[in-house]
């Protein structure tokens, strides 16, 4: 660990963190003044919060809220199907895109420009169907490609965020 | 009916059963109360909302989800809203204080002054003081102050509630330090 990451130190602080990464995290912050500064000015302010105390609610509140919810006809609930059709649009998409794109594949083989492809050996042993499928495995395999490297800039762009946050804080 | 987790305490209110639902309230009235006063900083308003807020859950019962929704999270997002709501009329546009505290308009001296609080008036004088440093924060780093080091929610629950994601949650948190370490004479050295 270093400190640029400093959500590591409320891992610790708060113990809402793996073991490992707490471990990680204690063995950094016994070499680290600014982290233990940190840390210490969380515990500082955490416990002057601590001295307001917590009020007790009037007694009569509940008598209140009976009485309101008295006068109101309580809503039933609404019987739901295993799967919610929000759910469903989706994977109906899916499954009517693959037929499609199946009848496509069959379309396309028709043409005689592709008859060729027929006779290939492994649109014999595979067959159609296992021709459009594997087609449909190529491009989702040509999107994860793409779409990588995009998750890892955006994921380098979220560490340096923190940076910032950290530099923000002590640059006060 | 006390050995009831929430969410079976959920499903019988949702059959209308009062019981069930004052046992929830029981469980969690003082804390849904502070949640709000302390935003509101005024008991009056945090007596009204708690009262809306435990009016809600049992109109919208039928709402929670019990196979996986989190009731504490649940509860907490309606008090939330309500408090937001509320905050956001007119008449809060300015910084509402309860003119009933005491010491509300000394505390404003002690903050700026560096004077070291050690009798019983002045420890009285800190707590306003604190109340008006809270006050002073932004609306979503006070937010996310009172879940995390008053009520003692989790990061993740956090994120839940205010339908944020937990990174935002965390930087909230670190800007909301920042801003506290400010005042010197309340969080400095002992």
């Amino acid at each position: 660990m270093n400190h640029d990451n400093m959500n590591d130190l409320l891992a610790l602080y708060f113990h809402e963190g793996h073991n490992r990464q707490i471990k990680e995290t204690t063995e950094h912050v016994k070499q680290c003044s600014i982290c233990q500064n940190y840390l210490s000015d969380i515990e500082r302010i955490d416990q002057k919060f601590n001295l307001l105390r917590d009020e007790v609610p009037p007694q009569q509140s509940i008598q209140l809220i009976l009485n309101r919810i008295s006068k109101k006809e309580q809503p039933r609930a609404r019987h739901r199907f295993f799967i919610s059709a929000r759910r469903l649009v989706p994977f109906g998409f899916a499954v009517l895109g693959s037929v499609l794109f199946f009848m496509l594949i069959r379309w396309t083989m028709t043409v005689s420009i592709f008859s060729f492809i027929h006779d290939w050996w492994l649109i014999r042993s595979i067959g159609e169907f296992g021709a459009s499928a594997l087609i449909l495995w190529l491009i989702g395999f040509m999107v994860c490609v793409v779409i990588t490297p995009v998750l890892i800039l955006e994921y380098q762009s979220q560490l340096s965020k923190t940076s910032h946050t950290w530099k923000y804080i002590y640059s006060k | 009916m006390k050995d009831h987790t929430d969410k079976e305490l959920m499903k019988l209110t949702r059959d209308g059963d009062t019981q069930a639902f004052e046992m929830i309230y029981q469980r969690y009235n003082s804390r849904i109360y502070n949640y709000i006063f302390r935003f509101t900083g005024n008991r009056e308003i945090a007596q009204d909302l708690l009262q809306e807020t435990f009016t809600r859950v049992w109109s919208a019962a039928h709402t929670f989800r019990l196979k996986d929704g989190n009731f504490r999270a649940w509860i907490y997002k309606i008090a939330l809203n309500l408090t937001r709501s509320e905050m956001s009329k007119k008449r809060y546009t300015y910084h509402y204080l309860d003119i009933t505290e005491p010491g509300i308009q000394q505390s404003k001296m002690h903050i700026k002054t560096n004077v070291q609080p050690d009798t019983e008036f002045e420890n009285l004088e800190i707590k306003s003081a604190l109340k008006l440093a809270l006050e002073k924060l932004k609306p979503h780093h006070r937010e996310v102050i009172i879940m995390k080091l008053f009520q003692q929610l989790k990061f993740k629950e956090i994120a839940q509630i205010t339908d944020t994601p937990e990174g935002t949650i965390k930087a909230r948190f670190h800007h909301a330090i920042a801003h506290l370490q400010k005042y010197k004479t309340l969080f400095g050295d002992e």
